[in-house]
Protein backbone atom coordinates (compact mmCIF):
# COMPACT_ATOMS: atom_id res chain seq x y z
CA UNK A 1 0.00 0.00 0.00
CA UNK A 2 0.97 3.33 -0.82
CA UNK A 3 1.98 5.33 2.56
CA UNK A 4 -0.08 8.38 3.26
CA UNK A 5 1.85 11.79 2.14
CA UNK A 6 2.15 14.16 4.90
CA UNK A 7 -0.28 16.94 3.09
CA UNK A 8 -2.65 13.30 2.95
CA UNK A 9 -2.03 12.84 6.65
CA UNK A 10 -2.60 16.85 7.73
CA UNK A 11 -5.65 16.83 5.77
CA UNK A 12 -7.40 13.98 7.64
CA UNK A 13 -5.99 15.41 11.23
CA UNK A 14 -7.90 18.31 9.86
CA UNK A 15 -10.93 16.86 9.04
CA UNK A 16 -10.95 14.85 12.56
CA UNK A 17 -10.13 17.90 14.27
CA UNK A 18 -13.13 19.29 12.77
CA UNK A 19 -15.40 16.11 13.20
CA UNK A 20 -13.56 16.07 17.20
CA UNK A 21 -15.66 19.73 17.43
CA UNK A 22 -18.71 17.94 16.90
CA UNK A 23 -17.66 15.00 19.36
CA UNK A 24 -16.70 18.10 21.64
CA UNK A 25 -20.07 19.98 21.58
CA UNK A 26 -22.04 16.61 21.83
CA UNK A 27 -20.02 15.44 24.85
CA UNK A 28 -19.83 18.99 26.16
CA UNK A 29 -24.22 18.58 25.67
CA UNK A 30 -24.36 15.40 27.26
CA UNK A 31 -22.03 16.20 31.07
CA UNK A 32 -23.64 19.99 30.58
CA UNK A 33 -19.89 21.24 30.88
CA UNK A 34 -17.34 22.55 28.47
CA UNK A 35 -15.20 19.53 26.82
CA UNK A 36 -12.10 20.27 24.88
CA UNK A 37 -11.41 17.57 22.18
CA UNK A 38 -7.97 17.34 20.71
CA UNK A 39 -6.37 15.34 18.36
CA UNK A 40 -2.49 15.33 18.36
CA UNK A 41 -2.09 12.39 16.07
CA UNK A 42 -3.52 10.64 13.61
CA UNK A 43 -1.34 7.82 11.90
CA UNK A 44 -2.06 5.22 9.34
CA UNK A 45 -0.58 2.05 10.07
CA UNK A 46 -0.71 -2.07 9.92
CA UNK A 47 -3.08 -3.13 13.01
CA UNK A 48 -0.23 -4.75 15.03
CA UNK A 49 1.27 -1.64 14.83
CA UNK A 50 -1.67 -0.02 16.25
CA UNK A 51 -1.94 -2.42 18.99
CA UNK A 52 1.71 -2.07 20.15
CA UNK A 53 0.94 2.08 19.95
CA UNK A 54 -1.78 1.22 21.94
CA UNK A 55 -0.54 -1.17 24.60
CA UNK A 56 2.27 1.56 25.61
CA UNK A 57 -0.93 3.69 26.58
CA UNK A 58 -3.20 1.13 28.11
CA UNK A 59 -1.64 -1.16 30.17
CA UNK A 60 -4.59 -2.75 32.06
CA UNK A 61 -8.14 -3.31 31.04
CA UNK A 62 -9.74 -1.34 28.33
CA UNK A 63 -13.27 -0.39 27.52
CA UNK A 64 -14.32 -0.33 24.24
CA UNK A 65 -17.57 0.47 22.01
CA UNK A 66 -17.13 -0.74 18.02
CA UNK A 67 -18.93 0.02 15.53
CA UNK A 68 -19.04 -2.00 11.96
CA UNK A 69 -19.48 0.31 8.84
CA UNK A 70 -19.48 -0.56 4.95
CA UNK A 71 -20.28 1.13 2.01
CA UNK A 72 -18.02 3.17 0.29
CA UNK A 73 -15.56 1.69 2.90
CA UNK A 74 -15.82 -1.23 4.72
CA UNK A 75 -14.46 -2.10 8.71
CA UNK A 76 -14.65 -1.39 12.27
CA UNK A 77 -14.41 1.72 14.06
CA UNK A 78 -13.20 1.64 17.73
CA UNK A 79 -13.36 4.03 20.33
CA UNK A 80 -11.42 2.82 23.85
CA UNK A 81 -10.70 4.05 27.32
CA UNK A 82 -9.14 2.85 29.56
CA UNK A 83 -11.13 1.25 32.15
CA UNK A 84 -10.02 3.85 34.88
CA UNK A 85 -11.17 6.93 32.40
CA UNK A 86 -14.06 5.21 30.81
CA UNK A 87 -15.31 5.31 34.64
CA UNK A 88 -14.70 8.97 35.32
CA UNK A 89 -16.82 9.89 32.00
CA UNK A 90 -19.04 7.73 33.33
CA UNK A 91 -19.84 9.62 36.74
CA UNK A 92 -19.57 12.96 34.64
CA UNK A 93 -22.14 11.66 32.89
CA UNK A 94 -24.19 10.60 35.60
CA UNK A 95 -23.30 13.75 37.35
CA UNK A 96 -22.21 11.49 40.45
CA UNK A 97 -25.91 10.75 40.82
CA UNK A 98 -25.61 7.19 41.22
CA UNK A 99 -24.42 4.89 43.62
CA UNK A 100 -21.22 3.67 43.15
CA UNK A 101 -21.85 0.45 43.67
CA UNK A 102 -24.71 0.67 40.51
CA UNK A 103 -22.30 2.75 38.22
CA UNK A 104 -21.09 -1.00 37.55
CA UNK A 105 -24.44 -1.25 35.51
CA UNK A 106 -24.42 1.88 33.99
CA UNK A 107 -21.06 1.87 32.69
CA UNK A 108 -21.55 -0.08 29.91
CA UNK A 109 -24.88 1.62 28.90
CA UNK A 110 -23.32 4.59 29.21
CA UNK A 111 -19.99 4.07 27.38
CA UNK A 112 -22.22 2.66 23.97
CA UNK A 113 -24.04 5.90 23.82
CA UNK A 114 -21.05 8.07 24.37
CA UNK A 115 -18.95 6.27 21.94
CA UNK A 116 -21.94 5.56 19.47
CA UNK A 117 -22.50 9.50 19.48
CA UNK A 118 -18.40 10.28 18.99
CA UNK A 119 -17.71 7.69 16.56
CA UNK A 120 -21.01 8.85 14.75
CA UNK A 121 -20.20 12.34 15.01
CA UNK A 122 -16.61 12.51 14.46
CA UNK A 123 -16.32 9.50 11.78
CA UNK A 124 -19.51 11.12 10.09
CA UNK A 125 -17.99 14.36 9.57
CA UNK A 126 -15.04 12.87 7.42
CA UNK A 127 -17.25 11.43 5.34
CA UNK A 128 -18.94 13.89 4.73
CA UNK A 129 -16.18 16.14 3.63
CA UNK A 130 -14.74 13.22 1.59
CA UNK A 131 -18.40 13.38 -0.03
CA UNK A 132 -18.49 9.45 0.81
CA UNK A 133 -21.33 7.20 2.24
CA UNK A 134 -21.79 4.41 4.90
CA UNK A 135 -23.93 2.47 7.14
CA UNK A 136 -23.31 2.34 10.62
CA UNK A 137 -24.48 -0.98 12.59
CA UNK A 138 -25.41 -1.12 16.35
CA UNK A 139 -22.55 -0.09 18.74
CA UNK A 140 -21.71 -2.96 21.27
CA UNK A 141 -19.48 -2.97 24.13
CA UNK A 142 -16.26 -4.54 25.23
CA UNK A 143 -13.86 -5.19 28.01
CA UNK A 144 -10.44 -7.00 27.64
CA UNK A 145 -6.54 -5.93 26.89
CA UNK A 146 -5.74 -4.29 24.19
CA UNK A 147 -5.06 -7.53 22.46
CA UNK A 148 -8.24 -9.53 23.09
CA UNK A 149 -10.25 -6.26 21.79
CA UNK A 150 -8.28 -5.46 18.86
CA UNK A 151 -6.64 -8.64 17.72
CA UNK A 152 -9.71 -10.69 16.25
CA UNK A 153 -11.22 -7.94 14.02
CA UNK A 154 -7.85 -6.30 12.73
CA UNK A 155 -4.93 -9.07 12.51
CA UNK A 156 -4.15 -8.60 9.26
CA UNK A 157 -5.49 -5.31 8.29
CA UNK A 158 -4.84 -1.61 8.70
CA UNK A 159 -5.66 1.13 11.59
CA UNK A 160 -6.55 4.62 10.73
CA UNK A 161 -5.25 5.55 14.22
CA UNK A 162 -6.37 8.93 16.15
CA UNK A 163 -5.44 9.29 19.73
CA UNK A 164 -7.86 11.71 21.22
CA UNK A 165 -7.72 14.04 24.05
CA UNK A 166 -10.48 14.85 26.12
CA UNK A 167 -10.22 17.75 28.61
CA UNK A 168 -13.11 18.19 31.04
CA UNK A 169 -13.02 20.65 33.87
CA UNK A 170 -10.83 18.79 36.67
CA UNK A 171 -10.62 15.86 34.74
CA UNK A 172 -8.52 14.87 31.74
CA UNK A 173 -8.77 11.75 29.93
CA UNK A 174 -7.12 10.33 26.45
CA UNK A 175 -9.34 7.77 24.40
CA UNK A 176 -8.10 6.19 21.02
CA UNK A 177 -10.32 5.83 17.95
CA UNK A 178 -9.45 3.33 15.22
CA UNK A 179 -10.78 3.07 11.90
CA UNK A 180 -9.81 -1.03 10.91
CA UNK A 181 -10.20 -1.07 7.51
CA UNK A 182 -8.64 -4.00 4.96
CA UNK A 183 -6.53 -2.25 2.37
CA UNK A 184 -8.68 -2.27 -0.44
CA UNK A 185 -11.12 -0.14 1.43
CA UNK A 186 -8.16 2.26 2.49
CA UNK A 187 -6.73 2.27 -0.37
CA UNK A 188 -10.18 3.96 -1.22
CA UNK A 189 -10.13 6.13 1.33
CA UNK A 190 -7.15 7.76 0.74
CA UNK A 191 -7.86 8.32 -3.07
CA UNK A 192 -10.99 9.93 -1.15
CA UNK A 193 -8.84 12.03 0.70
CA UNK A 194 -6.57 13.05 -2.38
CA UNK A 195 -10.12 13.76 -4.65
CA UNK A 196 -10.74 16.10 -1.37
CA UNK A 197 -7.33 17.92 -2.03
CA UNK A 198 -7.26 18.38 -5.43
CA UNK A 199 -10.82 19.98 -4.78
CA UNK A 200 -9.14 21.96 -2.66
CA UNK A 201 -6.26 23.04 -4.80
CA UNK A 202 -8.90 23.63 -7.81
CA UNK A 203 -11.52 25.99 -5.89
CA UNK A 204 -7.63 27.84 -4.65
CA UNK A 205 -6.75 28.17 -8.35
CA UNK A 206 -9.90 29.35 -9.73
CA UNK B 1 -49.09 16.37 29.57
CA UNK B 2 -47.78 12.89 28.62
CA UNK B 3 -44.06 12.15 27.38
CA UNK B 4 -43.20 8.93 25.74
CA UNK B 5 -39.68 8.49 25.93
CA UNK B 6 -38.22 5.24 23.78
CA UNK B 7 -34.38 4.64 23.25
CA UNK B 8 -32.66 1.49 24.12
CA UNK B 9 -29.86 3.41 25.87
CA UNK B 10 -30.84 4.25 29.63
CA UNK B 11 -28.07 6.95 29.83
CA UNK B 12 -30.11 8.50 26.42
CA UNK B 13 -33.74 7.93 28.53
CA UNK B 14 -31.89 9.64 32.06
CA UNK B 15 -30.82 12.47 30.02
CA UNK B 16 -33.78 13.32 28.21
CA UNK B 17 -36.27 12.84 31.28
CA UNK B 18 -34.40 15.44 32.92
CA UNK B 19 -34.52 18.03 30.22
CA UNK B 20 -38.47 16.91 30.54
CA UNK B 21 -38.69 17.23 34.30
CA UNK B 22 -36.66 20.06 34.06
CA UNK B 23 -38.17 22.24 31.72
CA UNK B 24 -41.89 20.95 32.13
CA UNK B 25 -42.26 19.54 35.72
CA UNK B 26 -45.88 18.49 35.54
CA UNK B 27 -45.40 16.51 32.83
CA UNK B 28 -45.40 12.80 33.46
CA UNK B 29 -42.47 10.75 31.53
CA UNK B 30 -43.15 7.21 30.09
CA UNK B 31 -40.13 5.19 29.22
CA UNK B 32 -39.43 2.45 27.47
CA UNK B 33 -36.37 0.95 26.12
CA UNK B 34 -37.69 -0.99 22.88
CA UNK B 35 -40.21 -0.81 20.40
CA UNK B 36 -41.77 -3.85 21.91
CA UNK B 37 -41.60 -2.31 25.37
CA UNK B 38 -42.91 0.98 24.27
CA UNK B 39 -46.34 -1.44 22.50
CA UNK B 40 -46.48 -2.40 26.53
CA UNK B 41 -46.23 0.23 28.05
CA UNK B 42 -48.65 2.59 25.57
CA UNK B 43 -51.69 -0.33 25.79
CA UNK B 44 -52.45 1.42 29.03
CA UNK B 45 -52.20 5.42 27.66
CA UNK B 46 -54.65 7.27 26.03
CA UNK B 47 -53.56 10.29 25.03
CA UNK B 48 -49.83 11.28 24.26
CA UNK B 49 -48.44 15.13 23.83
CA UNK B 50 -44.71 14.57 22.75
CA UNK B 51 -43.37 10.84 21.89
CA UNK B 52 -39.21 11.37 21.52
CA UNK B 53 -37.80 7.49 19.75
CA UNK B 54 -34.24 6.89 18.78
CA UNK B 55 -33.97 6.42 15.04
CA UNK B 56 -31.60 3.31 15.61
CA UNK B 57 -32.96 0.99 18.30
CA UNK B 58 -32.51 -2.91 17.79
CA UNK B 59 -35.73 -4.72 16.46
CA UNK B 60 -37.96 -1.96 16.16
CA UNK B 61 -36.42 1.70 15.11
CA UNK B 62 -37.88 4.77 15.56
CA UNK B 63 -39.28 5.55 12.70
CA UNK B 64 -41.66 1.67 12.32
CA UNK B 65 -42.85 2.35 15.82
CA UNK B 66 -44.20 5.87 14.70
CA UNK B 67 -45.87 3.95 11.83
CA UNK B 68 -47.36 2.06 14.28
CA UNK B 69 -48.41 4.63 16.42
CA UNK B 70 -50.20 6.03 13.36
CA UNK B 71 -53.89 6.71 14.26
CA UNK B 72 -53.41 5.93 17.96
CA UNK B 73 -52.23 7.91 21.19
CA UNK B 74 -53.44 11.25 19.09
CA UNK B 75 -49.30 12.18 19.42
CA UNK B 76 -49.00 15.78 18.40
CA UNK B 77 -45.65 15.89 18.44
CA UNK B 78 -42.74 13.53 17.41
CA UNK B 79 -38.91 13.84 17.65
CA UNK B 80 -36.77 10.91 16.26
CA UNK B 81 -33.60 11.11 17.54
CA UNK B 82 -29.93 9.87 15.60
CA UNK B 83 -26.25 9.52 16.25
CA UNK B 84 -25.87 9.51 12.63
CA UNK B 85 -24.69 12.87 11.14
CA UNK B 86 -23.66 12.20 7.77
CA UNK B 87 -25.65 13.90 5.20
CA UNK B 88 -26.87 10.75 3.48
CA UNK B 89 -28.38 9.99 6.15
CA UNK B 90 -30.58 12.61 6.98
CA UNK B 91 -31.53 12.90 3.04
CA UNK B 92 -32.66 9.94 2.91
CA UNK B 93 -35.13 10.33 5.82
CA UNK B 94 -36.28 13.27 4.91
CA UNK B 95 -36.90 11.70 1.73
CA UNK B 96 -39.33 9.72 4.10
CA UNK B 97 -40.36 12.18 5.50
CA UNK B 98 -39.10 11.70 8.62
CA UNK B 99 -36.60 14.96 10.57
CA UNK B 100 -34.00 13.43 12.40
CA UNK B 101 -32.34 15.31 15.20
CA UNK B 102 -28.47 14.66 16.24
CA UNK B 103 -27.90 13.30 19.51
CA UNK B 104 -27.46 14.61 22.27
CA UNK B 105 -30.90 16.87 21.64
CA UNK B 106 -30.23 20.35 22.45
CA UNK B 107 -32.13 21.46 25.04
CA UNK B 108 -32.67 24.78 23.19
CA UNK B 109 -34.44 22.66 20.63
CA UNK B 110 -36.66 20.97 22.96
CA UNK B 111 -37.70 23.45 25.31
CA UNK B 112 -39.76 25.01 22.66
CA UNK B 113 -41.67 21.91 21.88
CA UNK B 114 -42.22 21.06 25.12
CA UNK B 115 -43.23 24.39 26.14
CA UNK B 116 -45.37 24.52 23.16
CA UNK B 117 -47.39 21.18 23.95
Amino acid sequence: MEPLSESELDTLKELFNIGSARSAKALGTMVSQPVELTIPEVQVVQSHKAVENLKVQNTGFVSAVSQRFSGDFNGHALLMFNRESGLVLVRKLLRDSVPLDDLTELEQDSLVEVGNIMLNSCFGTVINSLHSDIEVEMPYFEQGTISEIYSPIAERDWSLYVEMQISLPHEDIVGHISFVMGIQSLQKFQGAVKDYIAGIHRAVAS
Amino acid sequence: MRVLVVDDSRLSRMLLTKIVADTTPDATVSEAGSGVEASEVTKTLDQVDIAILDYNMPGISGSELFKRFDGSLGISKRVLLTTQVQDSVRSKAEAKGIMLHIKPIDVGVLRPLLLGA
